[in-house]
């Protein structure tokens, strides 16, 4: 009985050992708006296709800085640049540094992050003060946020147009 | 030396050098009959211990202490509470009953922190690579015409602690390099009390056994990478024992016989303490891993460890052991991995054979399978784990004939790690 | 059960020599389970933005911002024109010029680039500053700084808020932090990025540019250009990069060994020439 209990482990083991590198391929996603897939590693290649954000493809492994891929039934290779292991995601929000929205964020989402956790108590205004050694500017870094761009007109700029 | 003379028992039947000997010592308790009794650490003892090729994380001060250069994150914590149990079984060993010894401890046996600093990783853990606290309490009546009962409680209880620093390095992208410096206690206290009643008299034996030692165990190791997701580990160690003491308390009072080798303090009253100061031999333990990293999901590992062979006069010779474990871990996501794996635990203890004299009271073989599930969140994992050992062999309690014996345990175990 | 061990250890180590085994150098990348490493929450991200915020702040209070809204436009149209061929779209990427000679460009977290106005002024066609920028761009994917000071968002759960009552408080929390922040200015001022940050965000460089569409070998003209002046323009690339030699000829092989062909892409000089007048 205890010889049949061992046993059942071994060939549970065993299973998982084996069965796994048959399916187990790794995955990834196009996080770039557009992927093409190269017929070989590298960009003298020709182009097998193209394929667009969110795409998802199974992997055999990396050859220097490209993926290996199935795409189409044949083998195609896409740069790691445009891809990743995980879906692509959401435009994170952004933590403003102003006193009294962060001390209200403190509250509501405190543990989301570290610069909430930092912030406690200290509005920006303090921060600027209690800083000695160097100078903080957040003036300009909300002039540099505020700075929009229109998606369209990067690509038209990409097409060749004027700035 | 009288302390560990090897003990013998006659088989029922003829009682007159029934107790004396047994009571003289037993040269092993515990189970000093293995080297591979407990898996220290949670992802480890999922994969049946063969974790020498991979250790990166703050187990592998432990396994080998090299792969911590590979460990992500920052910080690391690791803790482990096990619970175990073990019985084991020697078929007809008197008037053709069997003996039946268990153990089981309910212990944290591994904790473990690793920190960065600048290219080096330090590293401190404290591990208990070896519990017993094994009991047996057994009463048997009417053994033969003359022999109206024979009583035996047993207790013995066998630590060994290590605890101690680690540091390791990065020789090359591929190669690292690691050390641990454990102090090594090992802590044993044996009680064996025994009473025969016969129609005409009794025999009655108590003995106390204690024994302290403290030491330091080493362990170096290597780790190397030559192509990439595979790993190659080796580690090396080995326990020095520098300091023990040990005592022995036998009692004896008897209406029908006369012990040996003990004085006379009273009427039918026999006793003798010894103390030692002798220091074990332990063997040199060279474990080899090769650790095959397939996917990003799945990792597929084995140990081959070898003990070298020990020549110890005092507490008994040992022959050299090769065990081996597989292993494997299989992420499902991010958040949930599984483990399997499988061990050999052999005996250390020279083979017996019926008719000589055997250095040990016992040879069994043992086997194992583990199994456990992880569930991860981005800083912490929480591991429930469990593994069964069985085996078959002989043990020689009683005279030089020899007995049937057998063993099975089971361990469950929780355990938690943490980075930050 | 003798014979079962060696047969199953047999097997095991068939399997071992039955699998594909890929011989790329790799950076222990294959080691990383799915539980460790790379941080792909949403809290993390906002950690990772909240601090660039911050080491930002100090950058634009080290140097003044150059607040020229047609300079400032044309340097976003070519960075987000190379940001579209990256992998984090979770990231805002903004671009901004620093009224300053040095000649040097700064990358920070989340997803904040600049350059200086000596650098533009600097740079001759538009591959030029592609380069640069693209090489910036790359810390950020690359995840240079948040892996090096280990920037992390803290988790809400039951499970990791009894773990923190055991490692850590809000106090140290935001100890850490500063601390973190101050690092990172060391690594842009002081002491440089890792040398191997370095030369991934320079073969990085090479491969966005050639996916935009632009010359790669415009980062390394460039930086033979700067290579040629010494002064205190380049006072702090020097001590943090390593040296223009080393980056000239490890771009040339990057572009020889992926097959870019440098003819068949862009370098728009007229395009740069013409938002140049802008520059004051």
């Amino acid at each position: 009985m205890k010889v049949k209990i061992l046993l059942f482990f071994i060939i549970a083991a065993m299973t998982l050992m084996f069965a796994q590198p048959l399916f187990a391929l790794d995955a990834y996603y196009v996080q770039s708006i557009k992927a093409k897939v190269m017929s070989a590693s590298s960009f003298k290649s020709a182009i097998l296709g193209e394929v667009g954000k969110g795409y998802k493809f199974e992997s055999s492994g990396r050859q220097g800085s490209w993926i290996k891929v199935t795409f189409n039934a044949k083998e195609g290779y896409v740069s790691t640049l445009l891809l990743s292991t995980h879906p692509p995601m959401e435009k994170a929000g952004l933590i403003k540094a102003e006193g009294a929205d962060i001390n209200q964020g403190v509250r509501r989402r405190a543990s989301t992050s570290t610069s909430a956790a930092a912030a406690r108590g200290l509005t920006s205004d303090d921060r600027m003060r209690t800083s000695r050694e160097e100078e903080i500017d957040y003036k300009a870094l909300e002039k540099v946020e505020a700075f929009v761009v229109n998606p369209d007109e990067v690509a038209r700029f990409m097409t060749g147009g004027k700035p | 030396m009288a302390i560990f003379r090897r003990s013998r028992m006659k088989a029922a039947g003829s009682i007159i050098l029934f107790v004396a000997f047994m009571v003289l010592g037993q040269k092993a308790f515990a189970d000093q009959f293995h080297y591979n009794n407990l898996l220290i650490g949670d992802r480890a003892s999922g994969m049946g211990g063969a974790y020498t090729a991979v250790s990166d994380d703050a187990t592998g001060l432990y396994y080998n202490p090299a792969g911590i250069v590979y460990s992500s994150g920052r910080n690391l914590s690791a803790s482990v509470n096990a619970y175990y149990y073990l019985t084991k079984k020697y078929d007809g060993v008197i008037g053709g009953h069997g003996w039946e010894r268990k153990s089981s401890a309910l212990l944290p046996n591994f904790f473990g922190i690793v920190q960065p600093l600048g290219k080096i990783k330090f590293g401190f853990s404290y591990a208990v690579p070896d519990s017993i606290n094994e009991d047996q309490d057994q009463t048997f009546n009417n053994l033969s015409s003359t022999i109206t009962s024979y009583v035996i409680n047993f207790n013995n209880e066998d630590n060994t602690y290590n605890f101690g620093p680690s540091v390791a390095m990065e020789i090359t992208k591929s190669l690292s390099a690691g050390l641990t410096l454990y102090v090594h206690q090992r802590k044993a206290q044996l009680i064996l009390n025994q009473l025969v009643n016969t129609t005409t008299g009794y025999e009655w034996s108590n003995k106390y056994f204690e024994i302290n030692e403290s030491g330091v165990r080493p362990v170096l190791g290597f780790m190397w990478s030559p192509v990439d997701k595979l790993s190659l580990g080796l580690s090396l160690s080995k326990t020095v024992v520098l300091q023990s003491t040990a005592t022995d308390q036998v009692t004896e009072s008897s209406t029908i016989s006369t012990p040996s080798g003990l004085p006379l303090i009273n009427t039918n009253l026999w006793r003798k303490d010894a103390s030692s100061t002798d220091k074990r031999v332990y063997p040199l333990q060279v474990s080899a891993g090769a650790a095959y990293f397939a996917t990003n999901n799945l990792l597929l590992t084995t140990d081959v460890v070898y003990f070298t062979r020990v020549a110890d006069a005092v507490f008994g010779d040992r022959v050299a052991v090769v065990n081996v474990a597989l292993g494997t871990e299989y992420f499902i996501d991010r958040n949930w991995a599984v483990r399997g794996g499988f061990f050999t635990n052999y005996a250390s203890t020279p083979d017996i054979t019926a008719g000589v004299p055997a250095v040990a009271e016992e040879h069994i073989d043992l086997y194992g399978g583990t199994m456990s599930i992880s569930h991860f969140t981005r800083n912490t994992s929480v591991t429930l784990g469990g593994s069964i050992t069985t085996g078959t062999g002989l043990s020689q309690i009683s005279g030089t004939s020899t007995q049937d014996a057998s063993a099975f345990g089971w361990t469950l175990a929780l355990s938690s790690t943490y980075s930050y | 059960m003798k014979r079962l061990i060696p047969a199953c250890v047999v097997l095991f180590l068939g399997a071992f020599a039955a699998l594909p085994v890929s011989y790329v150098y790799g950076e222990e990348e294959w080691r990383q389970r799915p539980s460790s490493g790379e941080t792909v929450g949403a809290d993390d991200i906002s950690a990772e933005i909240a601090f660039g915020r911050e080491v930002s702040a100090r950058i634009l209070g080290r140097y003044k911002l150059y607040d020229n809204p047609d300079v400032t436009k044309y340097v976003n149209l070519v960075g987000r024109s190379l940001v579209l061929n990256t992998n984090r779209p979770e990231l805002d990427f903004r671009f901004a010029v620093l009224d300053s000679s040095e000649l040097n460009a700064y990358a920070a977290p989340g997803g904040y680039v600049f350059i200086t106005k000596g650098a533009l002024a600097l740079v001759k066609d538009e591959s030029e500053l592609a380069g640069v920028l693209a090489h910036e761009i790359s810390h950020i994917t690359g995840k240079h700084v948040v892996k090096e000071l280990n920037i992390k968002g803290t988790e809400d759960s039951a499970v990791s808020g009894f773990a923190r009552l055991v490692g850590g408080s809000s106090e140290s929390a935001r100890l850490a932090f500063s601390q973190a922040v101050d690092k990172a200015l060391d690594m842009l001022f002081k002491d440089g990025y890792k040398r191997e940050d370095e030369t991934e965000a320079d073969r990085n460089a090479v491969l966005l540019c050639a996916l935009t569409g632009y010359d790669p070998s415009g980062l390394g003209r460039y930086l033979e250009r700067i290579g040629a002046i010494k002064g205190k323009q380049t006072e702090v690339i020097d001590r943090t990069h390593p040296s223009f030699s080393a980056r000239l000829a490890w771009i040339k092989e990057t572009i020889a060994g992926e097959g870019v062909d440098t003819a068949g892409l862009k370098t728009n000089k007229e395009r740069l020439t013409e938002a140049k007048k802008n520059l004051k």
